[in-house]
């Protein structure tokens, strides 16, 4: 009864949200065009018709950005369960799937952040090269990987690079009030996908995620005024995370959020709690960036020649 | 009757005496027809417009449907309700008393 309720209500709000982006697709395709018959290039039509939407949409994110930080939270706590309690059998990855980063894929109740792509484009370079890679089985069309699978993905993929984001909560205990703060864990490549730089000293290094490194942490900017009053000396300092040190080597720019997760502190991969490379365990969320000219849909081909 | 502020009721009432006068409209129609009709005047903001005919629609002031466009585009065409139609003249007789007393204010202040 229950279970019925809840998926009624998921998939009625999954419909209202493609009505209502089909809705604004097609306003936006209109308003491009009588802005083209009046002699505007194809991309300032484009711009001018998406900024007509004006400030309004910019308030109403704004306002639900709390909200969608909680839903991809809430997803990163599905991903967790699943790493405890299902147990996956081997070969899970049978084959996988991509969907464009612009479409959200994490969770069908990420709303406004959809609206936000289609009516303002990621704040990336070449936000159409980047892409969510999904695992898919008989059961879950779209789910996490292990970091084995993105291996595989590097070695043979249409990428240009791969990277795995994780989330949960942290403590950060050995300053004066411990807290307990949003705590994303990625592989080096993570930031140079987005083509992200630190505003103090810089991400992560290549290697700077191999459990022989020496640990580094990088610190979201809020957490950095918040509890450091942005104090540029927190470079080089010794920061305890979940009982141990590590080195911060950068802060990343104030309006970071990529995907409108936020986060309080970026820490390397291999230092989530209970990290495995097992490919059972499909803990990790995918984000990859393709090769300049690759299609998504050519892209689609060559993985699904890698997984069969 | 529901008050909600006077902006969105605004909102509400041009929105509701379009679609009465010229039949089913998809948003960007009513938008291109509020602007020619008030002689270029009033630019209703497109980011306010489909929050304020979803709103409509829940209140069931509106109903909608998907349709083909004459230029075979796929367009979701509003159309006003009986009680959209209640409310309309709920609407248009609050705005008529409205601007009746600020028209008297500014001609005796």
């Amino acid at each position: 009864m229950t279970w019925r309720w809840r998926w009624r209500r998921l998939a009625a709000r999954r419909a209202a949200e493609r009505d209502l982006d089909d809705e604004l697709r097609s306003h936006i395709e209109m308003r491009t065009a009588e802005l083209r018959a009046a002699g505007m290039s194809e991309a300032a039509a484009l711009r001018e018709a998406r900024k007509r939407f004006g400030n309004q949409t910019a308030i109403r994110e704004s306002a639900r950005e709390v909200g969608v930080n909680r839903h991809l939270e809430e997803f990163f706590q599905d991903v967790r369960y699943a790493c405890r309690v299902l147990a996956r059998q081997p070969g899970f990855a049978a084959t996988a799937v991509l969907t464009l980063a612009l479409a959200i894929g994490a969770n069908g109740a990420i709303f406004s952040a959809i609206h936000a792509a289609l009516l303002r484009p990621l704040p990336f370079p070449h936000p159409d090269q980047l892409v969510f890679v999904w695992g898919r089985d008989a059961i879950h069309k779209r789910w996490s990987l292990s970091p084995a699978d993105l291996e595989d993905f590097r070695q043979a993929g249409p990428f240009q690079a791969v990277a795995a984001l994780q989330g949960q909560s942290v403590n950060l205990t050995g300053i004066e009030e411990p807290a307990r703060v949003v705590g994303a864990f990625v592989s080096p490549e993570f930031f140079s996908i987005l083509g992200v730089q630190a505003i103090l000293g810089r991400t992560f290094a290549a290697g700077e995620d191999d459990p022989g490194a020496e640990r580094a942490a990088v610190l979201g900017y809020a957490l950095w005024q918040g509890r450091f009053g942005g104090d540029p000396a927190i470079l080089g300092r010794k920061l305890v995370f979940n009982g141990d040190p590590f080195t911060v080597v950068g802060v990343l720019p104030r309006d970071f959020s990529p995907f409108l997760f936020k986060a309080d502190v970026w820490l390397p991969s291999h230092v989530y709690p209970g990290y495995t490379r097992a490919r059972g365990q499909t803990c990790v969320l995918a984000i990859a960036r393709l090769r300049e000219g690759v299609s998504q849909f050519k892209a689609q081909q060559e993985l699904n020649s890698i997984t069969a | 009757m529901k008050s909600p502020n006077r902006l969105q009721s605004t909102l509400d009432l041009l929105v509701l005496r379009t679609l009465s006068r010229r039949g089913p409209l998809h948003g960007y129609a009513i938008v291109n027809h509020i602007q020619a009709a008030s002689g270029d005047e009033l630019r209703v903001e497109e980011g306010s417009l489909y929050p304020a005919l979803h709103r409509m629609e829940s209140e069931g002031w509106v109903d909608s449907e998907w349709k083909l466009s004459a230029t075979n585009r796929r367009v979701k065409l509003y159309r006003i309700t009986a009680a959209g139609r209640k409310q309309l003249a709920h609407e248009q007789e609050s705005w008529e008393r409205l601007s009746r007393a600020v028209g008297r204010v500014l001609r005796l202040a």
